[in-house]
């Protein structure tokens, strides 16, 4: 009976696309989903710092995770987004390719990161989400702001 | 003085509120040291505060009711319900008095039948202690406790002496009774009872003084709210204006249109007034941290045994609390360094001609939309050659730097972090921090410091602060295709040169400006945007910019236009590199940085660059 909770303890992800891969942030730490408008850019900051846009009367940064990443860089189109996420307690944006779904999965179903992921990417991955056909990469994202 | 009386007032109400409720925790929980003290430490500052400044019925009433909860405290006596109305009625009694300072009306209220009731209702108290543990069976303490209370009626009614008799009659025939009635628990508060309708009388005025009083303690945060609120309208407020402006255009003939910039332009004033007045409510006199400097500058000179005077002037100048709150540490750092270096001893003070006592003037004033702080000393001035050897000793910079650079620079030597001349760290000053502290703190504040000095005749800093730090005016500007806001008060003037006028002096573009060459720098370059081929304009807009006694120029693209900004605070990006101090949206909804222009001087003609 016990076991079964623990087995019956479900993560609910948003996921969302970054070049090929499907990736997945906690839905507890995010706020809400926007289209991409009005962006303005910051002088002399880090590359991934795509600009600051303003959500109802607050400032907010907003990273591009794909130069964070250290993904090739891509247009803006029509199905990027912006998930708005609380960070250790700064609000921050991010820009992803597109926002996919959200997603319940059991929390046994994910393993840790394999010790070869090395790169950018590499320490910001909390562990790897196997579904039937298809990988998701949990994003680590206190890490993602820890250090700059 | 008005000052310090208004302060004892409202923080003396504060801590009667405060202690109120505890007592009926008390009364709850019977004997709790935690909860005496607090009541005793609370009672004994007002005492104390009130001795100082005179008000000697405030502080009978406190001494009394100090002395019953000393005695609870230490436990030698139970709390009993007698003991607490006592307690209870001096509190009101305390508020009746502020109510009076606060009102100046000069009522002088009888405080004696009160203090001598706490003293019967203590006294009563211990003889009952004293006299076993059945204390209610001594009819007379109950009435010597219940006695007074009748009394407590008569400083209210001091003016009106007729009816006063009256009462005191009808009173005491309510009071015969527990000496009749057979003793015991349940009477004494039925006693108290009677007595009671008259104790609310005296609530019910204290209660009306407390709704006069003029300060209204409000949390922060609730102010701080109104100000974000008040920023929003304001933002809604530019917006309209475009709006209005369009609609004045396009449709010109169109009464509706006319109506439209009517009201939106009486928006337009009633926004102003109301961010002022939100603003205002931040304000305070910078008194509250000027006042604790005669203490620390005694204490001060007395440690390195000078002598020295010092003079406040200015101190109802009002500033926001931001700055109350940042701008004690650097003024500390500053007196603390003339007073260790300035001033002379008195001997050698005697020798040059001086006055043996030393003088530090400390000064406020408004100028224009800045608050100017000013700390002049009438010490030996500041030896710049010996600042030079310093620096270069401790390796933060060359002998060759330091033989090219201006008299100006080499003040700034001192602001350096880890620059101190004392050869040995005293108990005041000469460990290398400080003065750097008062740079950092300061342009916090979005301020500068200006150091001036001559020798043998004294120091002088200049510290300059931004009135508020919430609403600005700015004049925006448009670099590569991008808007940004410049805090207009260090602006001098704007310019509108042609390209050929500009000329490069060893790799730095300078322009003569009446006969002055200025520094300039390119905007775009600063804010490294890259240059997106765009400098095919042929005239240029500069800016000149003066940061103390520092002058130059930046060049923007374009000149939009001046705006009142409001700024908003940017979490997540690191804004010293980018050379931002905040964000403001404009009308349009657009996120437009405020740069830092005193972080640009900072960096373009910082020591660093020298």
């Amino acid at each position: 009976m016990e076991n079964s909770l623990v087995m019956d303890e479900v993560l609910q992800l948003v996921t969302f696309s970054l070049d090929q891969e499907v990736y997945a942030v906690d839905i507890l730490n995010v706020q809400e989903i926007n289209r991409i408008t009005g962006i303005t850019k910051v002088p002399n900051a880090a590359n991934y710092m795509e600009g600051v846009i303003n959500l109802r009367g607050k400032v907010i940064p907003v990273i591009n995770l794909r130069k964070k990443f250290g993904l090739q860089n891509k247009e803006v189109d029509d199905s990027s987004r912006t998930i708005i996420m609380d960070i250790q307690g700064v609000t921050y944006g991010l820009m992803v390719d597109s926002v996919s779904e959200v997603l319940r999965i059991p929390s046994d179903v994910v393993e840790p990161p394999p010790p070869l992921a090395s790169g950018m990417a590499g320490m910001f991955i909390k562990g790897i989400a196997k579904l039937e056909n298809r990988l998701i990469i949990l994003v680590n994202i206190d890490k993602l702001m820890g250090q700059s | 003085m008005e000052e310090i009386i208004q302060e004892f007032i409202t923080e003396a109400e504060e801590s009667l509120e405060k202690i109120e409720p505890r007592f009926v925790e008390l009364e709850q929980q019977g004997q709790n040291t935690d909860l005496l003290n607090e009541i005793f430490r609370s009672m004994h500052t007002i005492k104390g505060a009130a001795g100082f400044l005179g008000f000697q019925s405030i502080v009978d009433v406190a001494h009394a009711s100090e002395n019953i909860m000393k005695r609870l405290r230490d436990g030698e006596i139970d709390l009993s319900k007698p003991l607490m109305d006592a307690i209870l009625k001096s509190i009101d009694m305390l508020r009746l008095l502020l109510g009076h300072l606060n009102e100046k009306d000069g009522v002088e209220e009888n405080v004696a039948p009160l203090v001598q009731e706490l003293g019967n209702a203590l006294k009563a108290t211990m003889s009952r202690t004293a006299t076993g543990d059945a204390p209610l069976q001594n009819p007379a303490a109950p009435a010597a406790a219940v006695m007074p209370a009748a009394q407590i009626t008569e400083p209210v009614k001091t003016e009106e002496d007729g009816p006063e008799e009256e009462e005191e009659s009808h009173m005491s025939g309510a009071v015969q009774k527990p000496a009749e009635a057979p003793a015991g628990a349940p009477e004494i508060s039925a006693v108290s009872g009677v007595g009671e309708h008259k104790p609310n009388e005296i609530i019910q005025t204290a209660k009306d003084n407390i709704q006069k009083a003029q300060n209204l303690r409000v949390d922060v945060s609730r102010i701080d709210k109104v100000m974000d609120l008040a920023g929003e309208v304001v933002l809604v407020r530019n917006r309209l204006l475009n709006i209005s402006n369009y609609f004045d255009m396009k449709y010109s003939e169109d009464p509706m249109s006319e109506i439209l910039t009517e009201s939106v332009s009486f928006l337009d004033r009633i926004t102003s007034d109301m961010q002022l007045a939100v603003m205002k409510m931040r304000m305070q006199p910078i008194q509250k941290v000027l006042s604790k400097f005669p203490r620390l500058v005694r204490d001060m000179s007395a440690a390195v045994n000078k002598e020295v005077e010092l003079q406040i002037s200015g101190e109802g100048t009002e500033v926001d609390k931001t700055v109350i709150e940042n701008i004690g540490d650097p003024l500390t750092h500053i007196l603390r360094n003339s007073i260790d270096h300035g001033i002379e001893s008195a001997e050698e003070r005697v020798s040059k001609g001086k006055p043996a006592k030393g003088r530090i003037i400390i000064s406020t004033y408004q100028k224009g939309t800045q608050i100017v702080i000013e700390i002049m000393d009438d010490g030996k001035g500041i030896d710049l050659e010996k600042l030079k050897m310093k620096a270069v000793e401790k390796g933060l910079m060359t002998e060759e730097e330091t033989r090219k650079m201006s008299d100006k620079d080499a003040i700034d030597i001192i602001f350096l972090p880890g620059f101190s001349t004392k050869e040995v760290a005293t108990e005041l000053s000469g460990r290398g921090v400080g003065m750097d502290v008062v740079k950092t703190n300061i342009s916090i504040l979005n301020g500068y410091v200006e150091v001036s000095t001559v020798k043998d005749a004294g120091t002088t800093f200049k510290i300059s602060i931004p009135l508020t730090l919430a609403i600005i005016q700015a004049l925006m500007v448009e670099v590569d295709g991008a808007k940004y806001a410049i805090p207009l008060s260090p602006i001098e003037e704007t310019l509108k040169v042609m390209k050929k006028e500009i000329n490069n002096v060893t790799g730095q573009n300078v322009i003569v400006i009446r006969d002055k060459v200025c520094p300039l720098f390119d905007l775009n370059s600063i804010l490294g945007l890259g240059l997106n081929g765009h400098d095919d304009f042929e005239y240029k807009y500069l800016i000149v910019i003066s940061m103390g006694d520092r002058k130059f120029c930046l060049a923007v693209d374009r000149l939009v236009g001046q705006e009142e900004v409001v700024i908003k605070t940017l979490n997540g990006l690191d804004s010293t590199s980018s050379y931002v101090l905040g964000a403001t949206i404009t009308g349009d909804g657009k996120v437009v940085f405020i740069l830092d222009v005193a972080g640009i001087s900072r960096n373009l003609l910082g020591l660093s660059k020298v």
